[in-house]
């Protein structure tokens, strides 16, 4: 919603063609985005920021009048021309006028901190120009300050409010007299901080800029990581910004290091290394971790599910295809100094890891024996999203009904994986920057499968306890754990005031209803007292249907079905290979078809069959060299910032466990 | 004569439209209300809810042709790639079999074929591309009709017969198909636009 372009006519000023009806050229888009270009305002919040010479493009959308052609453009930074190459190429997106070109000066970088003024002009072939203005702002990091960070570990859970965490606490370690009878691992955290996590087009952000908003410090759209939008429909040619992994493998020669328990093309794994324009491009995100990656952020372990575009296509599983695979405009190859990419679908990409040194895992057994002798490591553990812990905890107590369902009986743990991350990252002398991600924390939460949610949570805990562990051996080590959003307004709303028998009971009778799942059977306030869980040596409740259990609610909820008890399968995921096919073709296709029998109906507040993200502000917890610098309450680009700060011109304070 | 493409009901969720069933299959072609009911998401969303638990039972296999199951194509665990092909699978390449599944919903079908998945599903090409959530066991189906034409859109399960074909192949429009199924030709009888009818039956 553009209310104003500060885009001065020159001829006009000149009052050259005022009787003219040759009109100037339009500049519907400066990028990067700035507040002075949409809305002539320069005051801040600066909506662009950027290290010290870290490289983001500039890029203009042109829009000439009707008949004309744009010849010429220049992007002018505090008055001084930009040197270099500018390519011109039409715009493609819906609605946009004939001849309206997209102008791209790639990988600029500016190194002397402060607001700069970024210009456009243009000409069109009748010499009629136009001048558009914005601005972006070098980050100054202050002066050299003592101990610099080495290593950064990033964790993040998925979708993980405040509510996620407190559930997670009440089920592993109980509350008795008004007290937890011990922390969580994140709980030990000696700095909290509190981010909000809009993006660059909702107030409601999805995981992509809800990720890329800490690795490259700016604000992207959803959907998009790594990139800003931009008018061509092609979701590999965005104006790009440098990731924190790029950076400092090129200025520092770090490693990075990317785990999560969901498919890795997922966004928030993407959105530590990948440019694309749609979250979704999975063989070229996947093609992009080995072309890019793997050379230009020192990509050096690569743990998760996602197989299946790791594969040829002559292999039955494989998901590769030429619709989601990527090419890049030679500019933008020739500018990134990357590589162009192709249309590969049988190209045999765990091949690839191996043949640049990845020893390649394909199960948690693997895993185990291949970290110590492995310089670097690629682990993919299912086709597509991993199992949550719920069903591997109960593959791994002899009850495997759902792994063996899915086809992979033997898939690491988090904290499993992490270790394994960490055994590699650290043979780097210079450090590395690893990525560690719960990923579905929020897929269940969006579910609104509450067990298995609160398993994720402590698996995610039991892996934040072991970058604890591991920061505390290697003191130059900053952690970080956080969350990209909130996902299905999730709180605790008291507890079940019966029995578990009795709960099984009426979930299994028709007439249940609201009465007797709901208005008998949630207990608020003092009703609920404190839930009990029982908690086996694998750091697991023995059962989440304990008598008198904790019970959940959804703010972003659409509609469902509830009984309270324990859901023996996941919902469908509609990603799995197997997903069509007996036995998980029997699972639950949504949340409207689970939990029928008791009859209690509870109408969502959203459309669709999922609960969705949240606006609200998300908790951050820091530990190590560093973390002091996170306490407050602030934007979640600032994250990157205060990471880097404490990377490049260090720290005087390191805070240890309390 | 035999008929190759049988429509069979959905009979508990779909009260309007009940078809006809015989040993041979559905004996009406859909109307035109029930094929724009059909192209309604909603409504689509309330068949494809456990439209297999719904399954009537097949008549029985001609001779020469051999039932197949979607969940027969490929071993349960995974190996340490990808999927691995059932020893059926690989023998009843270049036999007749048949299956039982659900026409894909597409926003860009391609004539003469339509993709049979274990359940009913639909995919937006229009909006993403090849990218989707069709799981591998989908089967590519070529249906003997006039050049160009395109399959109707056929809500509810299909039981098709036709040869097998395995093997990963490129696809004309950019998806790669792994297992494949040529139907019966019916002489020169486009058999799903006009295949035979008779009424319906409470």
């Amino acid at each position: 919603m553009k209310l104003k372009h500060s885009v001065l006519t020159l001829a006009a000023l000149c009052g050259l063609l005022a009787s003219s009806a040759l009109a100037a050229p339009t500049i519907s888009r400066l990028t990067p985005p700035s507040a002075l270009f949409s809305y002539g305002d320069p005051k801040p919040p600066i909506i662009a920021r950027f290290l010290p010479g870290q490289r983001f493009d500039l890029q203009a959308t042109i829009q000439p009048d009707p008949g004309a052609i744009i010849v010429g453009v220049r992007f002018i930074v505090d008055g001084v021309s930009v040197p270099g190459p500018i390519t011109l190429v039409l715009a493609n997106t819906a609605g946009l006028p004939a001849n309206t070109v997209v102008a791209s000066q790639r990988a600029y970088s500016n190194a002397t901190p402060g607001i700069h003024t970024l210009q456009v002009t243009t000409t069109d072939n009748r010499g009629v120009s136009s001048v558009a203005t914005g601005n972006f702002e070098v980050v100054a990091l202050g002066n050299a300050a003592g101990n610099k960070i080495k290593n950064i570990i990033f964790m993040i859970g998925d979708g993980m409010g405040i509510a996620h965490r407190t559930a997670a606490r009440i089920v592993a370690n109980g509350v008795s007299q008004g007290k937890a009878l011990s922390p969580l691992a994140m709980d030990t955290f000696p700095i909290t901080g509190i981010l909000q996590t809009t993006s660059l087009n909702s107030i409601v952000t999805d995981s992509a800029p809800g990720a890329s908003c800490y690795s490259t410090g700016n604000k992207q759209n959803n959907n998009q990581e790594g990139v800003f939008p931009d008018d061509t429909t092609d979701p590999f040619d965005n104006p790009r910004m440098e990731y924190l992994g790029e950076y400092l493998a090129r200025t520092q020669g770090k490693s990075l290091g990317i785990v999560a328990t969901s498919d890795v093309f997922d966004a928030t794994p993407a959105a530590w290394a990948i440019h694309t324009a749609n979250r979704g491009a999975g063989t070229g995100i996947c093609d992009q971790f080995l072309d890019e990656a793997a050379t230009k952020s020192n990509l050096t372990v690569l743990l998760g599910g996602g197989r299946k575009w790791f594969l040829p296509s002559t292999t039955p599983g494989s998901a590769r295809a030429n619709s989601s695979d990527y090419v890049l405009p030679a500019e933008l190859a020739t500018g990134w100094g990357v590589a162009a990419g192709a249309l590969d679908p049988n190209r045999d990409l765990i091949g690839g890891f191996q043949s640049v040194g990845f020893t390649y895992a394909a199960n948690a057994t693997q895993l185990r024996a291949s970290a110590a002798g492995a310089t670097k490591l690629l682990g993919l553990f299912a086709l597509s999203n991993m199992n949550v812990a719920f069903d591997k905890i109960d593959g791994r107590r002899g009850n495997g009904s759902v792994v063996n369902d899915y086809g992979f009986p033997d898939q690491p743990m988090l904290d499993e994986m992490t270790d394994a991350a960490l055994t590699v990252l650290n043979k780097n002398p210079k450090g590395f920057v690893v990525m560690i991600e719960a990923a579905s924390i929020d897929k269940q939460a969006h579910n609104m499968d509450s067990e298995r949610w609160i398993l994720d949570t402590l698996e995610f805990d039991r892996a934040v306890a072991r970058a604890r562990a591991f920061a505390a051996v290697n003191p130059d080590t900053l952690v970080i754990v956080t969350a990209d959003h909130e996902c299905a307004g999730v709180n605790i709303i008291g507890a079940s005031t019966v029995s578990a028998v009795s709960l099984a009971t009426r979930a299994a009778s028709p007439t249940s209803g609201v009465a007797g799942l709901r208005d008998q059977v949630v207990g608020v306030y003092e009703a609920a007292g404190f839930p009990v869980y029982n908690i086996l040596a694998d750091g697991y409740p023995e059962s989440t249907n304990p008598n008198r259990k904790m019970l959940i609610g959804y703010a972003g909820n659409s509609d469902r079905y509830e009984d309270w008890v324990s859901n023996a399968q996941p919902i469908r995921d509609s990603q799995q290979p197997f997903n069509g096919t007996a036995p998980l073709n029997t699972y639950p296709s949504d949340p409207t078809r689970r939990d029928v029998t008791g009859g209690y109906f509870i109408a969502g507040q959203v459309p669709g069959s999922s609960a969705v993200h949240t606006a609200s502000d998300i908790p951050l917890y820091a530990y190590g060299r560093g973390a002091v610098a996170f306490t407050g309450s602030y934007d979640n680009t600032d994250v990157f910032f205060k990471m880097m700060s404490g990377v490049l011109v260090g720290t005087t304070t390191t805070l240890s466990e309390r | 004569m035999r008929f190759q493409l049988l429509v069979l009901a959905t009979c508990s969720l779909v009260p309007p439209f009940v078809p006809a069933l015989s040993a041979h299959g559905r004996q009406t072609p859909p109307t035109q209300a029930e094929i724009a009911w059909s192209r309604t998401t909603a409504r689509w969303e309330n068949l494809r809810r456990d439209a297999r638990a719904f399954l009537p039972p097949r008549p029985p296999a001609p001779t020469g042709v051999t039932d197949l199951e979607f969940s027969e194509f490929f071993s349960p665990v995974v190996g340490d790639r990808g999927l691995e092909v059932t020893d059926k699978l690989r023998d009843l390449a270049g036999q007749r079999v048949r299956l039982v599944g659900f026409m894909v919903r597409q926003s860009l079908p391609t004539p003469g074929v339509l993709l049979l998945a274990p359940q009913p599903v639909q995919v937006d090409e229009v909006e993403y591309g090849a990218c989707d959530d069709l799981p591998p066991q989908i089967v590519r189906v070529f249906v003997p009709l006039t050049a160009g034409a395109q399959v109707p859109l056929t809500p509810g399960p299909l039981l098709l017969s036709g040869t097998l074909e395995v093997g990963q192949q490129p696809e004309p429009d950019g998806r790669n198909s792994f297992i494949r199924l040529r139907l019966d030709a019916p002489g020169l009888t486009p058999h799903i636009a006009a295949r035979p009818v008779a009424s319906a039956a409470p």
